[in-house]
């Protein structure tokens, strides 16, 4: 009486903890746990990049459908509502009418600003030959646009610096505003001003830019009303990943759950006993999940999503306990001791197989790892003992043997289910011999939970907006803003080597936007003062059209210019300069500062990482990082793998270790082992059989086959060896408990989520099977007894 | 009245005729009818900030309905071509594609000259208040901005042709200065 009221004790305080814990748990369902926890510095630029860079502010926005002109309508007044948001920091949209400030600030800098601006160009002879382009520029068709500048500007600097901040390549334009080569949708590149990582602005822009684009329609009146919003962009993915795997943990917990609960109330016919059964589940799961929250700070939905496996698999335990126990009676003495130790070595088998995930290196697999160790721990303990003292004392579960001899006349040692069982792993085993090149799919993009229309619409809009392009990109670290210009400035003289060679079609570089300070005061320093100016114009513009005369508003802007204080961050806070230059430098920490330079490939061949690393070294750039992104991010994924696979020898190893540590008999090791095997090689085969390559989520999966499979077979062993009198009841309980981990899994595979749906499907076909096979091969003794109860 | 008066009364009624006959949607028929080729151009361009006028040459070639091709030659090499609603510009082997909207100072010249040798009158009344004197042999058709985003460039345009024919084309800019082309079949 004592101990029973010390069990329940205590299970209460652990309860009550997990309550407690999970009150202060946060919820997150950002896509960053599946990024690396230990980057390489390569690594660690990318993953802050994709986190809250400047690259995981855009949104790609399309607007598809009506007419051009609507199109074109619908752009700019969108684009004119988002300038005044405040969730963006910035809008482009190929619409440059807006842009007089920009010109201004351009037009009043010029002199700082341009990379032409040296003491040779302001040479008598360096401005004979400057002027002379800007008068024949003034003779061409675009003549009436340059000559307004003749007489401030006749070098022709505000021309230079407009043609080095042309982007390589801008897209093309439709009734004034950017659209796509196809010209049947208007394309819009936003930037947000909140981080890519933070779900609930970028949730909150995201409805605020559907809002506007609504407005914005409706102001195009009936021709507009065909006209279709398209947003992508990572925080739109975030967005919309969370809003999916919300939708999908509630649904799939809660089908999940009612199945179960159905299946075993038609089972047991008791609403009580299911309720017991479900005692250690639930407090299984709550403490899995505080377990997470302690460990990792918050918890992942796809965690929570995962907890539907828990329900299929902690719930079995309970259901050891009812069906096998002798005459029903819950508080049986006698389970603990011949069954317990079964369950307990299948509990330790799990753990090593859910370890694996632990170590995989993935933050996200990791939280799922240790939601499972931990729930299926404390679902164990409290079936051992708690649930026998909370089972009121007069409570029977209802003799399932009949259930159990039907199953065994049906499963055990039938020739039918041999050949069957024979055939499909022959079949698997082929499927994975065919597709022995290509078993894995090793692109990183298999683990992103975004829906292939996403990704294609995103593919859309990003080769529309030319934005594809930037996939290779120079990192350079610095300590302060200033250091990432004068940096960028360094790499700019090779990377205008490589240009001038062909190598590169351009780049873009935050120094070309805002120069470091020192490049300015050089420029500054190669100006003439007045009075020399004056004197080498009269020569330099000897036998011109043009004469020194006429030039005085020249002479008094580069006087003015002389002395002007240096352009600073500050000057372009606000504009579309501003915004550029924002998205060419990264900030984060007090005094951890990177310039980013997206290189263009020169359309002729593929940028090569290795020769924009040497030219860089020669240049004596320090730190610069060449990322090619795509590379980079495949490398990440290669190395995961290599983990996981490395991780689940281990575990395989590990529950090897246990089974024969326990059976003590290399025979029944194998014995054990075959039914499992064969469950991993039929679930990989059936994967691949439907089309599907195999990921990393599908390893785990194997792994878990593994671990769960195992139990199965142990009870098998257990029944071949002692011929056991219950041992209708066991199989009853083993079809029960594979039926509800059958369930748990098979819900899991119906998700859209990847991770969820590989693992789900890979664990239901495979426990099955492995089930199955057990069964079929059991020694067909036991499908004669009739001891049973 | 003498025989001799009454021919003279009717030649002159014949002319008052004829030329009242001659009006904008006359010309703008001719233009269309007339077909597309190539014509070689004189431009001089008159700036009061330089000391002599700026001269080029070239050739022109337009393909219904509105691709317009001025390539200019010599020293101050040049190509342009306007297409629907942009232009793309190529000197010393840099290219540049402006959108006409954006770029009213390009723009005064290509649709000016586009929507002309096209006959398309509403492309022209969209900016332009026309007026048409001479009659078909020799017309001159003045083009006035009816905008005032284009008046601070352009104050008039004065086309003058022949036929179907575009001989000369003058742009009175805002400030006084002027830009004159002349324009003449290409030998085939």
């Amino acid at each position: 009486m004592n101990a029973r009221a010390t069990a329940i004790g205590l299970w209460l305080a652990l309860v009550a903890l997990c309550i407690a814990q999970l009150a202060r748990t946060a919820f997150v369902a950002d896509l960053s746990s599946f990024l690396p926890a230990h980057p390489t510095a390569a690594e660690r630029v990318l993953v802050d990049q994709l986190r809250h860079g400047p690259l995981s502010r855009v949104m790609l926005v399309g607007i598809e459908g009506a007419d051009a002109a609507s199109r074109a309508a619908i752009s700019r007044h969108l684009a004119q509502a988002l300038s005044r948001d405040a969730h963006f920091a910035g809008v482009a949209n190929g619409d440059t009418g807006g842009l007089e400030r920009e010109r201004g600030l351009l037009f009043r800098h010029r002199y700082v600003l341009s990379p032409a601006v040296d003491a040779e160009r302001f040479s008598e002879e360096g401005l004979r030959r400057a002027i002379g382009a800007t008068l024949d520029l003034v003779a061409s068709s675009a003549g009436l646009a340059v000559k307004p500048l003749l007489t401030r500007d006749p070098t022709g600097e505000t021309l230079v610096l407009l043609d080095t901040l042309q982007p390589a390549q801008s897209p093309r334009l439709a009734d004034g505003v950017w659209g796509s080569a196809d010209g049947t949708r208007a394309v819009m590149l936003v930037r947000t001003r909140a981080s890519g990582a933070d779900i609930d602005a970028q949730a909150e822009a995201l409805a605020s830019l559907e809002d506007a684009f609504a407005r914005a329609r409706r102001e195009g009146g009936a021709a507009a009303s065909g006209a279709r919003l398209v947003v992508t962009g990572p925080g739109v993915f975030s967005v919309r990943a969370r809003a999916m795997i919300q939708h999908d943990v509630a649904r799939l917990t809660t089908l999940s759950a009612v199945l179960v609960i159905a299946l075993l109330l038609s089972v047991y016919r008791s609403p009580r006993l299911l309720l017991l059964g479900f005692v250690p589940v639930v407090t299984g799961a709550l403490a899995g999940i505080a377990a997470v929250s302690l460990a990792f700070g918050s918890v992942h939905g796809i965690t929570l999503g995962f907890g539907t496996t828990l329900i299929g698999e902690a719930v079995d335990y309970s259901i050891y306990l009812f069906v096998q126990s002798e005459g029903g009676a819950l508080r049986d003495p006698r389970w603990s001791s011949r069954f317990w130790p079964t369950v307990r070595l299948g509990v330790l088998t799990s753990i090593a197989g859910f370890l694996a995930l632990v170590f995989s290196g993935l933050p996200g697999l990791a939280q799922l790892g240790v939601y499972s160790i931990t729930g299926l721990v404390v679902a164990a303990a409290v079936t051992r003992f708690v649930l026998p003292s909370l089972a009121p004392a007069r409570l029977r579960v209802r003799d399932l043997a009949p259930m159990g001899n039907a199953a065994r006349r049906a499963l055990v040692g039938r020739n039918a289910l041999r050949g069957v069982a024979a055939v499909a792993v022959i079949g698997a085993a082929a499927a994975i011999l065919a597709h022995r090149g290509a078993l894995w799919d090793r692109d990183l993009a298999s683990l992103n939970p975004i829906t292939a229309a996403d990704r294609e619409n995103d593919q859309r809009l990003r080769e529309a907006l030319g934005a594809s392009d930037a996939r290779v990109m120079v990192a350079l670290p610095a300590t302060s803003l200033e250091g990432a210009l004068e940096s960028a400035q360094r790499a700019q003289g090779a990377l205008d080597r490589l240009v001038a060679d062909g190598a590169l079609a351009g780049y873009d570089s935050p120094a070309k936007l805002l120069p470091p300070r020192s490049v300015q005061r050089e420029r500054q320093a190669s100006l003439p003062d007045a009075a020399t100016l004056r004197a080498r114009l009269r020569t330099a513009l000897s036998g011109m059209p043009l004469r020194a005369e006429r030039l005085g508003p020249f002479v008094s802007d580069v006087e003015s210019a002389r002395a002007a204080p240096v352009l600073t961050a500050r000057d372009l806070e606000g504009t579309a300069l501003g915004l550029a230059l924002d998205g060419l430098v990264m900030h984060d920490g007090a005094n951890r500062w990177t310039a980013m330079l997206g290189l263009h490939a020169a359309q002729a061949h593929a940028i090569e990482p290795a020769r924009i690393e040497n030219a860089l070294r020669d240049a004596h750039v320090s730190g610069a990082v060449v990322l090619d992104v795509k590379a980079e991010l495949d490398a990440i994924y290669g190395g995961y793998f290599r983990r996981a696979l490395v991780a689940s020898a281990a575990g395989l190893g590990v529950i090897a270790v246990l089974l024969l540590a326990s059976l003590r008999d290399v025979r029944r090791l194998l014995a054990v082992v075959a039914p499992f095997a064969a469950g991993v090689v039929i679930a990989a085969g059936a994967q691949l059989a439907s089309g599907a390559t195999l990921t990393l989520f599908h390893l785990v999966g194997m792994l878990l086959v593994a671990a769960i499979g195992s139990n199965y077979s142990l009870f098998f062993d257990k029944l071949a060896r002692a011929a056991e009198a219950s041992a209708a009841r066991t199989i009853a309980s083993l079809a029960l408990a594979n039926a509800t981990t059958v369930i748990g899994f098979g819900i899991l595979a119906l998700s859209s989520i990847p991770v969820l749906h590989a693992i789900g499907a890979t664990v239901a076909i495979g426990t099955l099977a492995t089930l199955l096979v057990a069964a079929a091969f059991a020694p067909r003794t036991m499908s004669n007894g009739t001891g049973a109860a | 009245m003498s025989r001799a008066a009454l021919a003279v009364a009717i030649t002159l009624a014949g002319l008052a005729v004829q030329a009242a006959g001659f009006d904008v949607a006359s010309l703008m028929a001719l233009l269309k009818s007339s077909h597309p080729g190539r014509a070689t151009y004189h431009e001089t361009k008159y700036i009061s900030v330089l000391d002599h006028p700026v001269e080029t040459d070239g050739e022109l070639r337009f393909t219904p309905p509105d691709r317009l091709e001025k390539r200019s030659t010599g020293l101050n090499a040049e190509t342009l071509v306007a297409e629907r609603d942009q232009v793309t510009i190529e000197r010393g082997g840099r290219k540049q594609v402006l959108p006409l909207a954006q770029y009213p100072e390009v723009g005064v010249f290509v649709d000016s000259i586009r929507g002309t040798l096209a006959g398309d009158r509403p492309l022209l009344e969209k900016a332009y208040d026309l007026s048409l004197a001479g009659n078909a042999s020799h017309w001159t058709l003045t083009l006035r901005p009816r905008q005032a985003r284009l008046a601070r460039i352009v104050s008039r345009i004065d086309i003058e042709g022949a036929q179907g024919v575009v001989q000369r084309v003058e742009i009175q800019q805002a400030d006084g200065d002027r830009s004159l082309m002349t324009i003449s079949p290409a030998s085939p």
